[in-house]
């Protein structure tokens, strides 16, 4: 007998719209690159949006030039943005035909670097799934529209040939479902063992929290499932004859279910080793309390498990962006952690607005910064047209501090101009709060933001 | 009356009769459902003592101060049990001071009826906290449980209970509940395992998380707080209600760690642990909290004046020691077997009765630990075996000695010359009656033997041994060493089967191949070498607590 082996290529789905980005960009007549947001599983892979990398200088250039750490700097920017379950997956160009020869080897040599990028991005390490972890590089035709190349890379083996992945259009390319939760954290830790440095007593403060995060356990709409539950199963009815039969719908509806979701955490370390107190050495405290916004899509077939593990994933990377962003905002001040009373982290605002029929992405706003800067920023990193009207600030809420208790103990002249330079604005926005911690931080021009993902690699690297 | 019946185990009547008559008083251990009260146990003390509420920090959950025994039982109130001497030295049971009639039961039926009528939960959890210390003292403040935040995870149920949680009208007999097929079964009523945890949303306003420094002079500590937690909980009991009963059983375990921690007067300063036992009589464990920094020597007094005149335990065996502990959450570390004759068949002959070992021993035989002892460490090993006993009853902390050691032991006492360590010499029952006193400060009785055939006139004195002391013999002649666990003596015939436990076993730890193949099993007289003489050790319990 003989057998005859197929083997399957890939498939990796977009949604409509990012065809139409496609065409836009192709009409300027101008080398674009720019990075593929998406999901991979391990049977094929979604693409929900294209975004472009803002260009490195004013003039414009006909020729496509990439930058690997350019590229990598925006993409680490853009993953802040991204919800659950939404990653940056590839890279993209779309350029003349014939620069097709080099142009494989510098998306190539771009995507393992911005795969370190991001990977570096966050000091926490998060446990890593078996297999390849196969990132695609797309090019387009100017002229056409039509992809030229598509390949994928294994990001976990430097040495990866390319493999050729079957780029497909779907409207919408999968149901989606949506998870969400409000975490609150509340601890209270004593400061003598801290070591001094606002990173690290941010760390101790954190890690731990989000190592209990990773194993917690997590209800979906106040039911605990089964790991291998099907978060959004799909619906079978009975034919006349009794055989079960999946209901094919004519158009797959974009959203599936909203997961409504709670997290219980275990204490697990073993400190019963410990047999009496020193209580001599009791110290002063430092506390965190408050409630983190959290979400996460998953495409259909997604197993709870899996759900669950990118919204804890999503949790984790959140509490440590709002950490980098503090300490960058401390260290900019040259102030220590300590020496406040009060310090914020920076709140999550979500855009585009809801009942939109689009993805949720989502800033962090320091208290006492304008919307608009949010705004700014997204525009300059998300490549997105939104205004203020389309940000979504009800995930978190500021908490009201007393003005003598916030104020940090530091009046330069400099302060104290960006603070009436603040007040201002707060008027403006009809958000009368008495006192703000933090000046206003000042607009990441494209140049700034790569500084930026450096320097909070540099600190919060251990 | 309440209740339809009644119920008082037998051990706690025969205890309250005997200390009523010397005048003691105290209070009342009972359990109930709808329809029966069970009286389970006594707590002595006076009258004016503690509230009764630091009492029931002893008691799982489920059990609770439900009466008071005495001369007079004055201070009894209304819906509670007394227990009391009438004119004629007789006891009068009453209810809500009426006289009423009672049933005696077994410790062992009153087990069974708990088993049948509760779910066990063994609950586990880490509640680590950061504590403020005040004038050197700390206490563990009672919000830790009227937190909302608290929540009990039954893994194998599926099951999470916390504040807000709602099972509508089924009752905690639904978690025993197993499906098979299509069919729902009953299943068996072991206890539940359930691990504490911390619930993460239920804070109504969102507030971003916020750092704060505390300014004042406020200073605190890490406190380890480790809860293992044994509630018996009524399977009628509705299942939403399950989340406030497991609370209260965990804030009586609070309590009694706050109690432990006021005796705590030191800058060092002790963490509890809960630990269960359950003495003679109990059919039920009890909780006890012990400062974790102080060893079982420095809690002598307290064993001694508060636990063993409280559950009127005589003080003349370890009971409270930490090894007599129960392990809620068993950990199968012990690579060794124990208590290898436990599903033996009894021996067939007429009127034979057992008189066996009381208490635990390991199964020690050859080549374990990585030791090639075959042909020459069999009595080392029944020393062991013996050693073990003593450990496991908490006679002694001291750990099992190994071949070396015992020899260096038989070296120090002058028993045998310094060139001894080290070799593969045998040794026999002097000698280990030897290390015994050495080691463990235990003496021993020796019984000589000239014949094996005069072993089956020995039944009754070995019998007597069992009774009285219930430590395993050791017993050598010939060439070989054996261990004596028990003895199968007809009074009226005088026939004796003895129960052995052989160290020359050579395989591994499977109770099976050592009970099918009569490694430990009963041995009729002929087992001993008819002609050979034969000396038994016969180690005698000291008196301790």
């Amino acid at each position: 007998m003989c057998k005859v082996f197929i083997k399957m290529v890939r498939i990796i789905v977009a949604e409509e719209t990012c065809a139409e980005s496609i065409r836009t960009w192709r009409k300027q007549q101008e080398p674009v690159v720019g990075l593929i947001l998406g999901k991979t599983t391990s049977t094929k892979d979604y693409i929900i949006k294209f975004v472009r990398c803002p260009a490195k200088s004013e003039t414009s250039s006909k020729v496509l030039k990439i930058e690997d750490n350019w590229v990598a700097g925006h993409a680490v920017e853009v993953s802040h943005i991204l919800p659950g379950g939404i990653s940056v997956i590839g890279l993209f160009a779309v350029a003349d035909p014939s620069s097709d020869k080099t142009l494989q080897s510098s998306l190539r040599q771009a995507l393992y670097c911005t795969y370190s990028f991001i990977n570096h991005s966050c000091p926490y390490k998060f446990p890593t799934s078996e297999g390849p972890k196969l990132w695609t590089v797309i090019h387009f035709d100017m002229t056409s529209g039509r992809s030229i190349f598509s390949k994928q890379f294994d990001m976990l083996d430097r040495v990866s040939s390319a493999k050729p992945v079957d780029l497909k259009y779907q409207q919408p390319c999968s149901r989606w479902s949506f998870l969400n939760s409000h975490v609150d954290i509340d601890i209270t830790i004593p400061l003598a063992p801290l070591a001094s440095t606002n990173v690290q007593c941010l760390q101790a403060m954190v890690w731990p929290f989000c190592d209990q995060i990773l194993n917690s356990s997590v209800l979906l709409n106040g039911a605990m499932m089964n790991d291998s539950d099907m978060v959004d199963p799909e619906i079978t009815v009975k034919s006349g004859k009794g055989h079960k039969q999946k209901h094919k719908q004519s158009t797959l509806a974009k959203w599936g279910k909203t997961h409504s979701c709670e997290f219980f955490l275990h204490n697990d370390d073993n400190e019963s080793d410990q047999n009496g107190i020193d209580l001599s050495k009791a110290s002063q405290c430092i506390k965190l309390c408050g409630s983190f916004y959290t979400c996460a899509y998953v495409p259909l077939k997604t197993p709870v498990s899996e759900a669950i593990e990118e919204l804890k994933f999503d949790l984790i990377r959140s509490v440590f962006r709002r950490c980098s962003l503090v300490c960058e905002e401390l260290q900019d001040q040259n102030r220590q952690l300590t020496s406040h009373q009060y310090v914020m982290f920076p709140r999550r605002v979500g855009f585009p607005k809801q009942n939109t029929d689009e993805f949720q992405f989502s800033e962090y706003q320091f208290h006492g910064e304008p919307l608009e800067d949010c705004v700014a920023r997204i525009q300059e990193t998300f490549d997105e047209a939104i205004s203020v009207d389309d940000i979504n600030n009800a995930l978190e809420e500021f908490k009201q501090v007393k003005s003598t208790e916030s104020v940090p103990k530091q009046d330069t002249q400099e302060m104290i101009d960006k603070d009436s330079q603040r007040k201002d604005v707060q008027i403006e926005n009809g958000e009368m709060e008495e006192q703000a911690q933090f000046p206003i931080r000042a607009l990441l021009a494209a140049g700034t933001a790569v500084l930026a993902v450096v320097l909070s690699y540099l600190s919060l690297a251990d | 009356m309440r209740f339809q019946q009644v119920l008082i185990v037998k051990p706690l009547l025969e205890k309250l009769e005997s200390g009523l008559k010397q005048a003691k008083t105290g209070l009342l251990v009972t359990w109930n459902n709808d329809d029966i009260l069970l009286v389970t146990g006594c707590l002595q003390c006076s009258e004016k003592d503690e509230p009764k509420v630091q009492f029931q920090n002893f008691l799982p959950g489920g059990f609770h101060i439900g009466g008071r025994f005495g001369t007079s039982c004055k201070s009894i109130d209304d819906d509670e049990i007394s227990v009391q001497l009438n004119e004629e030295k007789n006891v009068l049971v009453k209810l809500s001071s009426n006289v009423i009639q009672y049933e005696v039961v077994a410790s062992k039926e009153a087990s069974e009826l708990l088993d049948s009528s509760t779910i066990q939960f063994c609950v586990k959890g880490n509640l680590t906290t950061t504590l403020p210390v005040g004038n050197g003292l700390i206490q563990i403040p009672s919000e830790i449980l009227s937190n909302r935040n608290l929540a009990f995870c039954l893994e194998e149920k599926k099951l999470l209970l916390h504040d807000a949680s709602d099972f509508q009208t089924t009752t905690c007999e639904s978690l025993l509940e197993k499906t098979k097929g299509k069919q729902t079964v009953s299943g068996s009523s072991g206890p539940v395992k359930c691990k504490i945890l911390r619930r993460t949303s239920c804070h109504e306003t969102k507030y971003v998380p916020t750092i704060e420094c505390n300014q004042n002079d406020q200073k605190v500590v890490k406190f380890p707080l480790c809860i293992e937690m044994l509630s018996y909980v009524n399977k009628t009991l509705p299942l939403n209600k399950l989340y406030d009963e497991l609370r209260n059983s965990l804030s009586r375990q609070i309590n009694s760690f706050n109690s432990c921690l006021r005796k705590e007067t030191r800058i060092k300063c002790g963490v509890p642990k809960f630990l269960y036992f359950q003495p003679y009589g109990w059919c039920h464990p009890i909780a006890i909290s012990y400062p974790s920094n102080k060893s079982d020597t420095d809690l002598l007094d307290f064993r001694k004046n508060t636990l063993h005149s409280t559950f009127l335990v005589p003080d003349t065996k370890p009971v409270f020691r930490r090894k007599n502990a129960i392990a809620l959450f068993p950990n199968k570390e012990s690579l060794l077997l124990a208590n290898t004759h436990i599903g033996l068949p009894t021996p067939r002959i007429p009127d034979g009765k057992l008189f066996l070992v009381k208490g635990n021993y390991d199964y020690h035989h050859y080549m374990q630990d990585r030791m090639d002892d075959n042909g020459w460490g069999c009595a080392y090993r029944s020393l062991q075996t013996l050693i073990s006993w003593f450990r496991n009853q908490a006679y002694t902390e001291e750990k099992i000695p190994t071949h070396k050691e015992i020899q260096q032991i038989l070296v120090d006492v002058g028993d045998k010359p310094k060139e001894f360590v080290g070799t593969r010499k045998w040794i026999g029952s002097i000698e280990v009656s030897a290390v015994l006193n050495q080691y463990l400060g235990i003496t021993s009785k020796i019984m000589f033997v000239s014949q094996g055939s005069e072993l089956t006139n020995r039944g009754r004195e070995l019998a007597m041994h069992f009774t009285n002391q219930g430590t395993p013999i050791m017993i050598g002649g010939g060439v070989l060493a054996h261990t004596i666990l028990g003895v199968c003596f007809s009074e009226t015939t005088g026939e004796t089967r003895f129960l052995i436990l052989d160290p020359h076993y050579t395989g591994g730890e499977d109770l099976k191949v050592i009970q099918d193949k009569g490694w430990c099993g009963w041995k009729g007289p002929n087992f001993w070498n008819q002609t050979a003489y034969y000396n038994l050790c016969l180690p005698q319990v000291p008196e301790m607590c």
